[in-house]
């Protein structure tokens, strides 16, 4: 999709369609304070913020949207372990979750947890989980407001644009050159939907977040609860193996994001948003020939030859991109709904990737140069805690 | 009809970059707006529920919570009790006995005495839905329990 037009003249539109990004992550960076004076906190800043708007002007310029997004993405994650842990270990002194922390609400909210607080939310205005609405670290009210933003703005755009895990199985399915398991049954694509199900169903049950209890792999590069008795060795002796299968093998052997799309039931959950959502991926018919790259591409398991035959990608796409910027003919395309299909696809592109990579800039920057400046810690002072 | 609907979707589309920011900027102000206006909170079995009776005794104060029996929908047939004691100087006295009165008809629901240094306990229920102590924990410099009741209602 890449503009044909002069070198110089796209550079130019390229920096110009960039500016709003800098100006934008430029406040964002500074937060209306002045910078720091100390190099190790004031590098990682510059560091994140020149990444940030590089990996845009990028985008803009190559016309390839998957493929920065990804480096961001990934980074984005594995930033985020690399501070989220630092952080718990300077606070806490450990990953463990004790009982103390959570009867007095210090556990941190996170978007896995919404789903199984529909039910008893709608039933009883309460939210089942050991945190605090408002106060502390990642609290309930925020995290929720979060949510509603990216869902009413990006759909299931959420879990390629915002949720932090995700980077961390499409990081593994980056490595390796080419798949060992080719193959996988369109009906293992409705598991999630089933876990869904059975997490919702159980949590209002038994008014605990059973997913967060027992099945969120993440747990291994987050926080567990600590284990203290026969349950909680139990639980962690299924979280561990269901990172290590879905989250790290899985992904090296199919080159896809086994856990976000065979698995994770906030996917599920996300995939109605894109109901409601303004933007989709379409595919041009009269343009397609049928190549099947789009489909050998997908991360997610979300285009196949049914959904192209219907011209739109099913319900779980995640709006990555993947499949626009492999397709041979530029038969795939972001749109708008309410629009025609296949007019002004580059419009539409920015229109959708104007907020899409604010919300990923926005929730990984901190988190990029917090992990950064753990790593000058690590450098200068040989601890990455203080 | 066909130009107004695509008008209409750009204008849309258009609007999803402010409404990116003004998550992030205002995300504080609509977490707050946002819980007033539904009236959200943690589930009372997290929370311990609200605070019924605080008792000051010098040293120490006692907050006495409501019974929390809270289901999904209605109450379940057992529940408990938090019962927390946070110290009115810098720590609690290394022992501490005390009668506690949970449903407030001016009688002992149960007793409870604590050797803060070591966290043992002995228990004695004198209600008859009073089952068992649950939990001790500490926190902060204060300790915080449960014990586990039955609903006489159900």
């Amino acid at each position: 999709m890449a503009d044909r037009s002069g070198k110089p003249r796209r550079l130019l539109k390229a920096f110009l369609l960039t500016l709003p990004v800098l100006v934008l992550m430029a406040m964002m960076a500074t937060q209306g304070r002045p910078l720091p004076e100390d190099p190790i906190e004031l590098i990682p800043i510059i560091v994140a913020f020149l990444f940030i708007v590089g990996l845009f002007f990028l985008i803009v310029y190559t016309g390839r949207t998957h493929r920065y997004r990804s480096i961001l993405f990934v980074t984005y994650a594995v930033c985020f372990v690399i501070s989220f842990i630092s952080n718990l270990f300077e606070v806490r002194g450990s990953m463990a979750l004790t009982e103390e922390e959570m009867i007095q609400g210090h556990t941190p909210f996170c978007h896995m947890v919404i789903p199984m607080t529909v039910i008893p939310a709608a039933l009883s205005r309460t939210i089942i989980f050991p945190g605090s609405m408002l106060q502390g670290f990642a609290a309930i009210g925020p995290m929720l407001i979060l949510w509603l933003g990216a869902s009413i703005t990006l759909g299931r755009g959420w879990c390629s644009w915002a949720c932090f895990y995700g980077g961390l199985d499409e990081g593994f399915s980056k490595i390796g050159r080419k798949p060992i398991i080719k193959r996988i049954k369109k009906k293992w694509t409705y598991l999630p939907f089933a876990v869904l199900l059975a997490i919702m169903v159980s949590s209002a049950a038994t008014l605990t977040p059973t997913y967060c209890a027992w099945l969120c792999p993440f747990k291994t590069v987050t926080e567990y609860a600590e284990v203290t008795s026969a349950t909680t060795l139990l639980q962690a002796g299924i979280f561990l193996p269901l990172f290590f299968g879905l989250v790290i093998v899985m992904p090296i052997l199919t080159k896809r994001r086994t856990q976000c799309g065979l698995f994770c039931p906030m996917g599920a959950f996300q995939s109605f948003t894109n109901k409601v959502n303004i933007f989709d991926v379409r595919v041009a018919a009269d343009k397609c020939v049928q190549c099947g790259r789009c489909v050998e591409t997908c991360p997610t398991f979300c285009i196949d030859a049914e959904s192209i035959k219907k011209g739109r990608t099913r319900i779980t796409c995640t709006k990555c991109g993947g499949c626009i910027d492999e397709c041979p003919k530029d038969a795939i395309s972001y749109h708008i709904k309410g629009t025609r299909v296949g007019v002004k696809p580059q419009t539409a592109r920015m229109m959708f990737v104007y907020p899409a990579f604010l919300f990923l800039s926005i929730m990984g920057s901190g988190m990029m140069a917090g992990a950064a400046y753990r790593m000058l810690l690590l450098i200068t002072t040989g601890n990455v805690i203080q | 009809m066909s130009h107004f609907r695509t008008y209409l979707a750009y204008a849309w589309a258009l609007m999803a970059g402010p409404l990116v920011l003004a998550t992030f900027m205002g995300m504080s102000f609509w977490a707050e707006k946002l819980v007033a206006v539904t009236g959200l909170r943690v589930h009372p079995i997290y929370s311990g529920g609200e605070v019924a009776q605080t008792i000051e005794h010098g040293e120490y104060k006692t907050l006495i919570h409501h019974p929390v029996f809270d289901g999904l929908i209605g109450e379940r047939n057992e529940g408990f009790v938090q019962i927390e004691w946070h110290p009115l100087g810098e720590s609690l006295p290394d022992h501490i006995e005390e009668h506690i009165d949970f449903d407030q008809d001016g009688r002992s629901d149960f007793r409870i005495a604590l050797t803060t240094g070591t966290n043992e306990a002995e228990f004695e229920p004198s209600n008859q839905s009073v089952l068992s102590l649950d939990t001790i924990l500490t926190i902060q410099s204060g300790r915080l329990f449960r014990v586990s009741l039955l609903n006489d209602k159900s």
